[in-house]
């Protein structure tokens, strides 16, 4: 795959404005989400959380609760079995079923103010908060940290006894910092040697949520035979099923997940939060168990990205070439390890072609939730320490911004700190279509600045099924795998009628339950437009070649002198007959008395995804009375390889640049003195809504990947890369102070402005 | 080797015969028994600059480059 790559003929669906297939629904309100499922004898299920940052758990008395008229069940930890500890160096996501377990539901100790202690099941919600009340738990409360360098110091509170730093030779004292990640590229000493310029800074970001518009919310109902059914909404119900199968200690056949509609993950719905607990509550109570989160459960208990401190510095020749880069970074786990140190190592450099690297990553506990991904998890904020130093660089060279990038700039045969050489990647045509764009050369007024910075991620393949089912009308029913998150029913169902050569409306894309379709992993890592979209196309061209077999048998030919086009079979030449094509509608309705139904299926494991490449300018005004920061222009710049759906393709692009935004100006997590959240709703954590924001303007670059039959990279994550850095840099060029730590709150930037100015008169 | 040096005694590069991802993590194994147990979970391969994760049956032709990657993510 592919042997046939559609790059350069004509396209009638792909690369189409199609409407996608699930928009009236959810323009209506028909389309069900997590909580909208209401079953017969449906339980509804509350958990208690822990209001202690860090506490040991001496006892917990369930009984009062128990006894009330209305509960069904309760559930504590000892409902659950325990698991072992995985070894290094860990899956992606270090799914440690240890921690996960403890995660869901605390055992020895809290280790959040939010934490699961325990659940209940009762007849009515009003019920089931009252149960909640009658829980006792006696807690030993512990000192905390947040901080991940607070956390790293040798008399900080440690979380885990019996976790010794990974990368540290003889370590033979617990702490809190789980590992030491390390990459390396040439010679960074003889590199910095060289340079005519170093510039080093350190940056922080603050830890920030995904900010999904729907909570977490899912039913549970496992039935007196052994079977569990749970409707969720979640990022990937194939990897909830066997995550859920090892907790809960079930055969995986006895499992069915279905995805509900999805209201946003961006990462954030792939770990499971309430269905463990909704099928243990559905097992004792014997009837289903619905959870819904509230805003204020999410805020407190579910993953939001890491916070960071990240020291970095660059060495570079008068002329802008980059000879050494050196980074360290410091990121916060949560409770338990897992930060995304791994993507942040491989991706911080990626979109330069450089000869000197090396990079730290320190992977830190501490008493908040624990992180899960947020798109491109962890990358951006390293680049904001990497496109705010380059943009430093320029400034003392008094080279353009977009120029010293173009300087250094990866290219085809470009290899990368993980070892990685890239096949064609389109960064140079990007940074030339910034500098030809006109709103590069708008003229700014007082107060005003301009920033530009660029990122990179580098994308996932992995397994995905598919199955085209041609209907008797030749009408298609194709079945795949992945929750559709940002509009990936409208390109599947795009690249079939493409293939097929029949209009988009004839195909309705269904996403099929774990017990209906072979293992597809997750609608995360940009990977479904790519690898389920060549699972897509595969399935749909075996569809195909068994309508061309179908067709030869009616005409006396061979199946290789019958080709598939425009919808029809047709012979491959004129020496092969003369015959009258044959639609798919016409080979369908034959199919009964032919040999069968018609369909097409494809089982992969995707490999070859591209990576891509963004470029985020903005204009901002900062009004130096009060630090507020205008938006006054913002175009996202992406080589996106095809955009099969370019509506879609342009919304994920305007969506991560508006959650960079947000993260860049506005969004952080502020807690207590006690390790309590203390703006756990969107009053108080202020993400960006549509009067904040100027129309984002999009620009695609179409580099294909040779490797996808349609040129698909894969577009969700990269966006949300530069927008940060974009903004600093932004800021700096209206007051002319380098910002170096988010959210730029106005606040902040006061502060800033009064610093400078108090310097200037020293 | 990057993040497998911590199981190799610090070796960072060496030439093996292996026709494919399968018989390299094998042969890998079997060269550093610490190793073993954790290569299918935690790593990806890049052969010649391609990366390929999750992929035992992949050819890997002679005089390949493989480097060993830690698996990684999205969201």
């Amino acid at each position: 795959m592919p042997d046939d790559i559609k790059l350069d003929k004509e396209l009638k669906v792909v690369g189409h404005r199609n409407v996608r297939p699930d928009g009236m629904d959810k323009v209506t309100g028909r389309a069900k989400y997590g909580a909208d499922l209401i079953l017969p004898g449906m339980l509804y299920g509350r958990v208690l959380r822990s209001p202690h940052a860090h506490a040991k758990i001496k006892s917990i008395d369930t009984s009062a609760a128990e006894a009330l008229p209305g509960v069904k069940a309760v559930v504590t930890g000892k409902d659950f079995p325990d698991q072992p500890k995985s070894k290094p160096p860990y899956g992606p996501m270090i799914q440690d079923a240890w921690d996960a377990t403890r995660n869901i539901i605390a055992r020895e100790k809290v280790f959040y103010d939010g934490h699961c202690v325990a659940a209940v099941a009762a007849t009515s919600d009003s019920i089931a908060k009252q149960a909640l009340k009658l829980i006792k738990v006696d807690y030993q409360i512990l000192p905390h940290v947040i901080d991940p360098i607070e956390a790293m110091q040798p008399d900080a509170p440690i979380l885990h006894e019996d976790q010794f730093t990974l990368g540290v030779e003889g370590a033979t004292k617990p702490s809190n910092v789980f590992r030491i990640m390390k990459a390396a590229k040439g010679d960074v000493d003889k590199g910095f040697a060289e340079a005519d310029l170093i510039i080093e800074r350190d940056f922080k970001t603050k830890a920030v949520h995904q900010g999904y518009i729907e909570p977490h919310a899912c039913v549970g109902n496992a039935s007196e035979d052994g079977n569990v059914e749970v409707w969720t909404s979640t990022q990937g119900h194939f990897v909830s099923r066997n995550q859920l199968a090892n907790l809960l200690g079930l055969p995986v056949g006895k499992i069915r997940l279905t995805s509900s509609e999805i209201g946003g993950g961006f990462g954030g719905k792939i770990p499971m939060y309430g269905e463990p607990l909704a099928v243990r509550l559905s097992q004792k109570a014997n009837r289903p168990v619905k959870i819904v989160m509230t805003r204020d459960e999410t805020f407190r208990s579910t993953g939001p990205t890491s916070g960071s401190h990240v020291w970095m510095k660059i060495g570079v020749k008068n002329d802008g070439r980059i000879v050494a880069a050196d980074a360290k970074l410091y990121y916060e786990a949560g409770a338990f390890k897992g930060a995304g140190i791994a993507a942040a190592i491989g991706c911080m450099f990626s979109e330069y072609d450089l000869e000197n690297i090396r990079i730290e990553g320190y992977d830190i506990v501490s008493n908040r939730p624990k992180v899960a991904a947020y798109r491109a998890p962890g990358v951006p904020m390293a680049a904001f320490a990497v496109e705010g130093v380059i943009n430093q660089i320029a400034k003392k060279l008094k080279i353009d911004p977009v120029d010293i990038r173009l300087k250094n700039a990866a290219k085809q045969g470009t290899v990368n700190v993980s070892g990685i050489k890239y096949g064609p990647i389109g960064f140079i045509e990007l940074l030339e279509k910034v500098k030809a764009h006109p709103h590069y050369n708008t003229k700014l007024e007082k107060n005003q600045g301009r920033g530009f910075a660029a990122g990179y991620w580098m994308h996932a393949g992995g397994m995905s099924c598919a199955s085209v089912n041609i209907q008797d009308d030749g009408t298609v029913t194709l079945i795949e795998g992945n929750p559709d998150i940002g509009g990936s029913r409208a390109s599947m169902a795009a690249m079939a009628a493409e293939e097929l050569g029949i209009p988009f409306e004839k195909v309705r894309p269904i996403i099929a339950d774990t017990s209906s379709l072979g293992f597809t992993f997750l609608t995360a890592g940009s990977r479904t437009t790519y690898a389920t979209g060549m699972a897509v196309v595969e399935a749909t061209r075996h569809a195909i070649k068994i309508c061309c077999e179908r067709a030869a048998a009616v005409w006396g030919v061979t199946p290789e002198q019958v080709k598939w086009e425009d919808g029809h079979a047709k012979p491959a030449s004129a020496n092969v007959g003369d015959f009258a094509p044959l639609s798919l509608s016409e080979l369908a309705k034959k199919a009964p008395m032919m040999g069968g139904p018609i369909a097409g299926h494809s089982e992969i494991n995707a490999t070859g995804q591209g990576p891509a490449i963004g470029g985020h300018l903005v204009d901002v005004e900062v009004d130096p009375e009060t630090g507020f920061v205008k938006l006054l222009r913002f175009t996202v710049f992406q080589d996106v390889g095809r955009a099969i759906s370019p509506d879609y393709v342009e919304g994920q692009l305007q969506g991560g640049a508006i959650q960079g935004l947000g993260w860049a100006l506005n969004e952080e997590y502020i807690y207590n003195d006690k390790g309590q959240l203390v703006n756990a709703g969107f009053l108080d954590y202020r993400m960006p809504v549509a009067s904040d924001v100027p129309m984002i303007g999009t620009v695609l670059i179409e580099e294909p990947n040779p490797n996808h039959p349609y040129g698909v990279r894969g577009v969700g994550e990269t966006p949300i890369v530069p927008p940060q850095a974009a903004v600093a840099n932004a800021v700096e060029n209206a007051i002319g102070i380098q910002m170096s730590e988010l959210p730029m709150s106005p606040p902040k930037i006061l502060r800033a402005i009064a610093a400078d100015r108090l310097k200037a008169a020293e | 080797m990057g993040e497998a040096r911590r199981f190799t005694g610090d070796v960072a590069e060496l030439e093996i015969e292996a026709g494919n991802v399968m018989q390299l993590f094998r042969k890998l194994g079997e060269r550093f028994p610490e190793l073993a147990p954790v290569l299918e979970d935690g790593f990806a391969v890049a052969i010649d600059g391609e990366m390929f994760e999750d992929s035992l049956l992949q050819p890997i032709k002679p005089d390949a480059e493989v480097i060993l990657v830690p698996k990684i993510a999205g969201g």
